[in-house]
């Protein structure tokens, strides 16, 4: 049963289960765990647990997380499991050599 | 700690009410007598605040071990352990003394400090302080901690009470002189941060930071860790030297005015007295004094005691966080009319009880008034 106190979640069994690019946002933005966490106004320690999943943001939280991204809230977060990057950018067979 | 949330400390946090009521009550305790003639416990007390705020200065990061939930709730038992211990220690009203509470409360000391690293505070600490997941995870560590609390407080003093007469006895003697009102505020207090610290998974290792930054942060924690162990250490270090030879200090001095002659002796034969006092002191700061006054009287049959040489007169002087028992008190005249007057008494560190140190004092008096052994 989720536990909605101070409104975000400590991710209990698969059914809660967020999935996130939060990691990869964050490196291709050349951020530390504390830069982000302090961009968002949380611990570091944070950043970590919603990076392994280990606990699931409020909607504060989240809208802060796609601020700062730039990016819309579905491409940070998805109740299913997340395409790579790349994938997702460039489709199933990567283009060779060129942008999209 | 969102940026909406950012806000100035407030100024009575419950560290800093709590620290307040600790200098109050420190500083009301010295007025007391006698305490603050003891130089070092002002230094001492100087050492624990200097501490406080070197410990409260760092940055408050558990580290890779106590980061670790395994670490933490290995913690958490060892507090549950000392717990259930102070609850079954003999209540001080059993003539025990209380060297095992002793030893467990100080042993409570760095279990809490090393609980409050391993959880950064988070348990007691104001909304303002923490984000949204150590929001929800105090609450739910509160939540939990509290009606746990009530189950085993509650249901171990309604078990007893029902039980029999002996546990409705130990319960009341128990509530009044022994442990287990430690154990109850321990719990009453620091329960919610023992299930948060069982309850939040596996810390982040810490990031690199800035070298300078770090360098300087090293340098506090270096500065902080040397200031607790010297804080831990002296009580140590001060029980240690209860081993040194004691000081004595012995005179003795010719009573003005004879007293009546005693039970036994001449009426006739003129009385001669001499007062004995003496102060033997074992320890340095933690120290107790084993003091002699007497006097004894001779009139060349026989010495007699006039005063002090009592089993009521074999008692302990001033005693800091040392104890004294009496191991023998007597008085007795030889055939030859010679008095003997022994006290002896083992001195114990209140903090180390097994390190004792056994005093003597002899005065050993001739029915000519020769002292033949003092002190």
């Amino acid at each position: 049963m989720p536990d909605t106190s101070g409104g975000g979640d400590t991710a209990r069994g698969s059914q809660s289960r967020l999935y996130n690019r939060i990691a990869a946002l964050r490196a291709d933005r050349g951020l530390s765990r504390q830069e982000l966490a302090d961009e968002v106004g949380v611990n570091y320690q944070t950043v970590g647990y919603l990076e392994r999943g280990d606990y699931n943001p409020s909607l504060e939280l989240a809208f802060r997380l796609s601020e700062v991204f730039g990016v819309p809230i579905d491409a940070i977060f998805s109740r299913r499991p997340l395409r790579p990057m790349s994938e997702a950018l460039y489709g199933s067979e990567p283009a060779a050599g060129g942008e999209a | 700690m969102s940026a909406a949330r950012r806000r100035k400390p407030p100024v009575f946090t419950p560290t800093r009410v709590a620290l307040g009521l600790l200098f109050t009550v420190m500083a009301l305790s010295l007025a007391l007598p006698g305490v603050a003639e003891t130089w070092w416990v002002l230094g001492y007390l100087g050492l624990i605040v200097a501490t406080a705020i070197a410990l409260n200065g760092l940055r408050r990061e558990p580290g890779q071990v106590l980061g670790r939930r395994a670490v933490r709730r290995g913690l958490v038992l060892a507090l549950m352990v000392v717990c259930v211990g102070l609850v079954a220690t003999p209540p001080f009203s059993e003539g025990q003394g209380p060297s095992a509470f002793l030893l467990l409360f100080f042993l409570l000391i760095p279990l809490n400090v090393a609980l409050g690293r391993a959880t950064q505070r988070v348990a007691t600490a104001p909304d303002a302080f923490v984000d949204e997941r150590e929001e929800a995870l105090r609450n739910r560590a509160h939540r939990i901690a509290y009606p746990l609390f009530a189950v085993v407080c509650g249901g171990t003093l309604v078990a007893a009470d029902m039980a029999s007469t002996q546990t409705r006895m130990w319960v009341i003697d128990a509530l009044i002189h022994g442990g287990p009102p430690v154990a109850l505020l321990e719990l009453l207090f620091v329960l919610p941060a023992m299930v948060f610290a069982f309850l939040e998974p596996d810390r982040l290792r810490p990031e690199p930071v800035d070298t300078d930054l770090s360098r300087l942060q090293r340098g506090r924690a270096r500065a902080a860790a040397a200031l607790l162990g010297l804080t831990l250490g002296t009580p140590v270090l001060l029980s240690l030297l209860m081993l040194l030879p004691p000081r004595v200090t012995a005179f003795t001095s010719a009573l003005t005015a004879s007293p009546p002659a005693q039970v036994g002796t001449s009426a006739v034969a003129p009385m001669n007295c001499k007062a004995f006092n003496a102060d033997v002191v074992v320890g340095r700061g933690i120290e107790a004094s084993i003091p002699v006054s007497a006097a004894a009287c001779w009139n060349g049959r026989v010495a007699t005691e006039s005063y002090g040489m009592n089993r009521s007169d074999c008692h302990a002087g001033d005693t800091l966080a040392a104890y004294v028992t009496t191991l023998r008190c007597s008085r007795t005249t030889d055939s030859g009319g010679t008095l003997h007057f022994v006290y002896s008494a083992a001195v114990a560190s209140a903090l180390l009880p097994f390190l004792t140190q056994d005093v003597t004092v002899h005065i050993v008096i001739d029915r000519n008034g020769n002292v033949e052994q003092f002190p």
